[in-house]
C-alpha cells in the first residue's frame, strides 16, 4: 500500500513535470480515436439516403486510418519512451535516495510503473473524452458534405475504442519493460550527466562545414527541381537532411568566432550569456535538431500536400459542373469513329428525355474538330520556349475541340454573362483545366496566330471566363485547350467532335435520379441508340467524387501532419526542459547580480524561440523544395489557390508548434524561478 | 569616515502561526565606508539571514536598513534590482560562476547587466585582472580553474562594478588553506587599494582575523564585537578564539 501512496504522491508533486507528457498523451489518444472513428459518420443518416459511393468511400477511409494508426503507434511509442527516459534522468537524485534508504529494485520499479500508470490512465480518460467529443463534431461536419439531411445523434465507434486501447496498452507495456531494463543501469550520481565537450575550433572546419552544407543543399535542390524519379527523390531527401546537420555543425563552429568579433552586440545585457547557452543547446543536440527538422519536413509536406489537393478538388467542383446533368456523345473514342449524323442528335434526345417536370431548361450543342491537334499545340509551345506539361505531350494527334461562337454565347447566357463577338479571322483559345491555364495563357500572349481550316487565325489575347461545354465527372488533359470560332468559319463538312445535351434541373431535384432514368433508357436493349460512345455525368456524382477524394486527403494529411508536428514539439520541449538547460542557481545568481527580471525573461524567451525556430525554418525550406518537386502530382488534382492552403497550414502549425513553444517557455520560466537556491 | 550602512533594529521571523522562528532579534549596527567587517557565529545564529536581508534577497519583518541613507527595506522590485546592480557586489561560498562563460566573460557579465559601454569593458577588466593577478586565467572556463582561481574571478566580478558594499558569504568555505589565504589577501588588497567596504560572513576564525572589526551573532542577537585596532593579525586571531570559546560554552568568562 505504501508504494501506491508513494507513486500517487510523486505524481501529484511532479505534476508540473508530467504536464507536458500528459497533454501530449491525451492529445494523441484523442486524435487516434477521432481519426479511427471516421467510419461512424454513416450512422448519421439512413443508409438508403446515402449515395452509393459513400459506404465504399468510408470503408476505404477506415482502412487507411487503421493502417496509418499502426505507424502512428510506433511514433507514439518512441515518443513515450523518450519522455520516460528524460523523467528517469531528471529524478536520478531521488532514485539514489531510495537506494540509499534500502528500497529494493523491484519496489522502485513498481513505484515507477504505478506513476506511469496513473498518468497514463488519466491521459487515456481525458484523451478518450476529447476524442469522442471531437469525433461528434468531425463526423457531423463530414457527413453534412455528403448527406443533405443529417440527423445528429451520438455516435460511438467500438472499433476505434478497441484500437485506441490496444495501441495504448502496447505503448504502456513497452515503456514499462524498458523502464525495468533502464533503471538498474542508472548510476547513483545525483547529477545528471553533463554533455560531452566537443570543441569545434578547427579553422578548416569552420570553412568546410558551411560549404559542405551549401553543396548538399544545392545538390538536393537540383535533384528535386529537375526530372524526379523515385531514387533521385530519396537521394535528395538524404542530401537535404545531411545539409541540415552540416549547417548546425557549421553554426557551432562559427558562432564562437562571431561571438569574439561582435563585441558591441555580445557585451550588452545578457546577449553573451544567451549566445553561449544557445551554442551549448545547439552543440549538444545537433543530431536531435536534424531529426526534428526531418520530422517537421515530413509533417509539413504531408499537411500541405493533403490540404492542397483537398482545396484544389473542392475549388474545381463548381467548374466541372456547369449543368445539373450532361449527356456526352463523342464521335471518336478509343480509336473508333461513330458515323452518326449530328443533325439527328435532337431526335435521339427526345427518346431519352424522361417524363419529369424537374427540368428548368435544356440545351444541345455540337462541337467540331480540325487539323489543329495537341501535337501542333506542343510545337507552338516549344517554338515559344514555353514549358510543355508531359500530359499534353502524351496527347499527340488528339484534336482540340472547337466550339462555334453561337454555342459559346449560349453557354455564357446560361451563366448570366454577356455575349461576345468575334471578327473575321479571330478566335478564342482557353483551357477548361486549371492545371494548363497558365501554359495556354502564356502561349496566347506570345503567339496569337494559328492555322485553322487552312486559314491563319488570330487568337485574341484575353479570354473571358473559361466555360466547359458540359458537366464532367473529373477534369482530364483533353480539357487543356478549347477553341471558339465564328460559326461562319467552320466548313460545312467539318468533322464532328462531340454532341452535348445539357440539362439544368430545378433546385431540389436529384440529379442522380435523373441520370439513372436516362442511363436506363440508354441501356434499354429493346430501344438501342443510333449513336455510340455515349456517357452521362451529373452534378451530384461529380460533387461526391470530388468531396469524397477531398475528405480522404484531408483526413490522411491532418492525421500524419498533426502527429508529426506534435511529436517534434514534445521532443523539443522535453529537451529544453532538461535540468542541464534550466539551472535555477544561474538564474538566482543573475537575480542577485541585479539583472532586471524583464531582461532575464527576455533572454529565456529568445533562447527558447531560437531553439524552436531552427528546426522549423530548416523544415520549411526543405518542404518548399519537396512540394515544388511534388507540384506535378498536386496539379493533377487541379490548380487552386495555394494561398488558402498556406493559411490553413500556417494556422495548424502555429496552433500546435507555437502552443508547445509557449508551454515550454512558461515551464522554463517557472523552473528557473526560485526563492534562493544559493 | 562616513557611515555607509546603517542597520536599525531589524527582526526577522520565519514560519507560521504553529511554529515561528526568530532568526534575527533586534539587531542594530553601523558600517563605515572602507571598512572590512566580519560577521561570525555558530550555525543557525542568523548570520546568513542577516546577509540576505542586507543584500535584499530576503526581507526583514521589522526594522530598517539604510545604505547611503537609502532605506532598502521598502524598495519595489525594480528599484531593488537596480540597487543590487549598482550598489552591491557578491562573493559566494561556492563561487557561483556561470559555467558557460569563461573568466573574462563572467567578470564582464556584471558590467553588461549594468549597461556599461562595450568599449569600456575590456579596459576595466584587464585593469582589475592585473591588480588581482588573474590575467592568465581570464580565458579559462570555471571547470578548468582551481577553487582559488574561481574565487578570485568572483572577487573581480564583485569589484568591477565599484559597488558601495561587497558581501561575502563564507568565501573560503570551499577552499583549502593555501587558497583561503590567497583569497583573504586578495580581499585585504581590495579593501586597502580600492577602499571597498566588505562585509564577510564566516565561521572560520582564521578568515575573520583578516577583518578590521567583527560582530559575533548568537541566537539572532549581537553577542559581542571585536575591533582589531593596532593588533597584528595573530593577536587578533587569538582574541577571536577567546570570544569563539565563549560563544560555544556557557555565558561565563573564565
Amino acid at each position: 500500500m505504501l508504494y501506491h501512496k508513494l507513486a500517487y504522491k510523486n505524481v501529484r508533486a511532479s505534476f508540473h513535470d508530467y504536464l507536458l507528457y500528459f497533454l501530449t498523451l491525451a492529445l494523441t489518444v484523442s486524435l487516434f480515436y477521432c481519426f479511427n472513428a471516421s467510419g461512424t459518420l454513416q450512422l448519421l443518416s439512413d443508409l438508403d439516403d446515402l449515395p452509393a459511393s459513400i459506404p465504399q468511400l468510408l470503408d476505404t477511409l477506415s482502412e487507411m486510418m487503421h493502417t496509418l494508426s499502426a505507424v502512428v503507434t510506433v511514433i507514439l511509442a518512441v515518443l513515450v519512451l523518450y519522455a520516460n527516459r528524460i523523467f528517469i534522468l531528471r529524478r536520478s537524485a531521488e532514485f539514489a535516495l531510495y537506494y540509499v534508504l534500502g528500497m529494493r529494485q523491484r519496489h522502485l520499479t513498481l513505484v515507477l510503473m504505478l506513476e506511469a500508470l496513473y498518468v497514463a490512465l488519466l491521459a487515456l480518460g481525458a484523451g478518450l473524452l476529447m476524442g469522442i467529443l471531437f469525433s461528434q463534431i468531425i463526423c457531423t461536419f463530414t457527413a453534412s458534405l455528403f448527406i443533405t439531411h443529417v440527423e445528429y445523434h451520438f455516435v460511438f465507434s467500438p472499433m476505434a475504442l478497441v484500437l485506441t486501447l490496444a495501441a495504448f496498452c502496447a505503448i504502456f507495456f513497452i515503456t514499462a519493460s524498458v523502464n525495468v531494463l533502464l533503471l538498474p543501469r542508472r548510476s547513483l550520481s545525483s547529477q545528471p550527466p553533463r554533455p560531452k565537450q566537443r570543441r569545434w575550433r578547427n579553422r578548416r572546419l569552420s570553412f568546410l562545414l558551411p560549404l559542405a552544407a551549401f553543396l548538399c543543399f544545392v545538390s538536393g535542390a537540383l535533384l528535386l527541381l529537375s526530372e524526379v524519379t523515385r531514387m533521385r527523390f530519396l537521394i535528395a531527401l538524404l542530401l537535404l537532411a545531411l545539409a541540415n546537420g552540416l549547417l548546425l555543425c557549421a553554426l557551432c563552429t562559427d558562432l564562437p568566432r562571431l561571438l569574439k568579433k561582435s563585441r558591441s552586440f555580445c557585451y550588452r545585457g545578457l546577449h553573451l550569456l544567451s549566445l553561449r547557452q544557445l551554442y551549448q543547446q545547439i552543440r549538444t543536440n545537433i543530431v536531435s535538431f536534424t531529426i526534428l527538422s526531418c520530422m517537421l519536413t515530413v509533417g509539413i509536406t504531408f499537411l500541405f500536400s493533403g490540404l492542397c489537393i483537398s482545396n484544389n478538388l473542392n475549388s474545381e467542383v463548381d467548374s466541372l459542373t456547369p449543368y445539373s446533368f450532361s449527356l456526352i456523345h463523342r464521335y471518336e473514342l478509343g480509336g473508333s469513329t461513330d458515323p452518326f449524323d449530328w443533325r439527328s442528335f435532337s431526335d435521339e434526345i427526345e427518346r431519352l428525355r424522361p417524363a419529369t417536370d424537374t427540368i428548368s431548361y435544356e440545351r444541345t450543342l455540337h462541337t467540331f474538330r480540325s487539323e489543329f491537334t495537341y501535337d501542333k499545340l506542343c510545337e507552338l509551345l516549344e517554338e515559344n520556349h514555353i514549358y510543355i506539361p508531359w500530359e499534353l505531350a502524351m496527347l499527340e494527334d488528339t484534336p482540340i475541340e472547337i466550339i462555334p461562337l453561337s454555342a459559346y454565347n449560349q453557354l455564357r447566357r446560361d451563366k448570366g454573362l454577356e455575349e461576345i463577338r468575334l471578327k473575321g479571322g479571330e478566335a478564342l483559345l482557353y483551357s477548361c483545366n486549371s492545371r494548363f491555364s497558365a501554359t495556354i495563357n502564356e502561349l496566347r500572349a506570345r503567339h496569337p496566330h494559328i492555322m485553322l481550316y487552312a486559314r491563319s487565325i488570330r487568337i485574341l489575347p484575353s479570354v473571358p471566363q473559361p466555360l466547359r461545354p458540359s458537366t464532367v465527372g473529373e477534369s482530364s488533359p483533353e480539357d487543356a485547350a478549347v477553341l471558339v470560332v465564328s460559326d461562319g468559319m467552320i466548313p460545312v463538312h467539318a468533322r464532328s467532335y462531340a454532341d452535348y445535351w445539357n440539362v439544368e434541373l430545378s433546385a431540389n431535384a436529384s440529379t442522380r435520379e435523373f441520370a439513372l432514368l436516362v442511363d436506363e433508357q440508354i441501356a434499354d436493349p429493346d430501344d438501342p441508340l443510333s449513336m455510340y460512345h455515349v456517357y452521362t455525368a451529373n452534378r451530384d456524382e461529380s460533387h461526391e467524387n470530388s468531396i469524397g477524394s477531398s475528405v480522404l486527403f484531408t483526413y490522411v494529411s491532418l492525421y500524419i501532419g498533426i502527429i508529426l508536428i506534435i511529436s517534434a514539439g514534445i521532443i523539443l520541449a522535453l529537451k529544453l526542459l532538461a535540468p542541464l538547460y534550466n539551472d535555477a542557481r544561474s538564474h538566482a545568481l543573475l537575480e542577485k547580480l541585479g539583472t532586471p527580471q524583464r531582461m532575464r525573461r527576455q533572454a529565456l524567451f529568445v533562447q527558447t524561440l531560437i531553439c524552436f525556430a531552427i528546426p522549423l525554418i530548416l523544415a520549411i525550406a526543405d518542404s518548399i523544395l519537396i512540394l515544388k518537386a511534388l507540384s506535378a502530382i498536386l496539379y493533377e488534382f487541379g490548380k487552386g489557390s495555394y494561398g488558402l492552403t498556406f493559411v490553413q497550414c500556417a494556422l495548424i502549425i502555429l496552433f500546435l508548434y507555437a502552443g508547445y513553444f509557449a508551454v515550454t517557455y512558461y515551464s522554463r520560466r517557472s523552473l528557473t524561478t526560485t526563492t534562493d537556491p544559493l | 569616515m562616513s557611515v555607509i550602512l546603517n542597520v536599525s533594529m531589524i527582526e526577522k521571523y520565519y514560519g507560521n502561526r504553529d511554529s515561528i522562528t526568530k532568526a534575527l532579534d533586534n539587531i542594530s549596527f553601523e558600517v563605515e565606508e572602507g571598512e572590512f567587517i566580519g560577521i561570525m557565529g555558530p550555525s543557525g545564529s542568523g548570520k546568513t539571514t542577516l546577509l540576505n536581508c542586507i543584500s535584499t534577497i530576503d526581507s526583514v519583518s521589522t526594522g530598517h536598513i539604510y545604505l547611503h541613507h537609502q532605506d532598502i527595506t521598502h524598495m519595489k522590485r525594480k528599484a531593488l534590482e537596480r540597487f543590487r546592480r549598482e550598489q552591491l557586489g557578491f562573493i559566494f561560498q561556492d563561487f557561483n560562476l556561470l559555467p558557460s562563460l569563461n573568466g573574462y566573460e563572467n567578470i564582464a557579465l556584471a558590467l553588461t547587466i549594468q549597461g556599461s559601454a562595450p568599449a569600456d569593458i575590456h579596459a576595466r577588466i584587464h585593469a582589475i585582472a592585473q591588480r588581482l593577478k588573474i590575467s592568465d586565467i581570464l580565458n579559462k572556463y570555471p571547470q578548468q580553474m582551481s577553487g582559488g582561481e574561481r574565487q578570485r574571478i568572483a572577487c573581480a566580478r564583485a569589484l568591477i562594478t565599484q559597488p558601495s558594499l561587497i558581501l561575502a558569504d563564507e568565501p573560503t568555505g570551499a577552499l583549502d588553506s593555501k587558497n583561503s589565504r590567497l583569497l583573504l589577501e586578495t580581499m585585504e588588497q581590495m579593501n586597502e587599494e580600492y577602499r571597498s567596504t566588505i562585509m564577510m560572513v564566516t565561521h572560520d576564525p582564521f578568515s575573520a582575523s583578516y577583518t578590521k572589526r567583527i560582530l559575533f551573532i548568537k541566537d539572532g542577537k549581537i553577542f559581542n564585537e571585536l575591533i582589531r585596532g593596532s593588533d597584528s593579525r595573530k593577536e587578533f586571531f587569538q582574541r577571536i578564539i577567546d570570544v569563539t570559546t565563549l560563544l560555544g560554552g556557557d555565558d561565563v568568562v573564565s
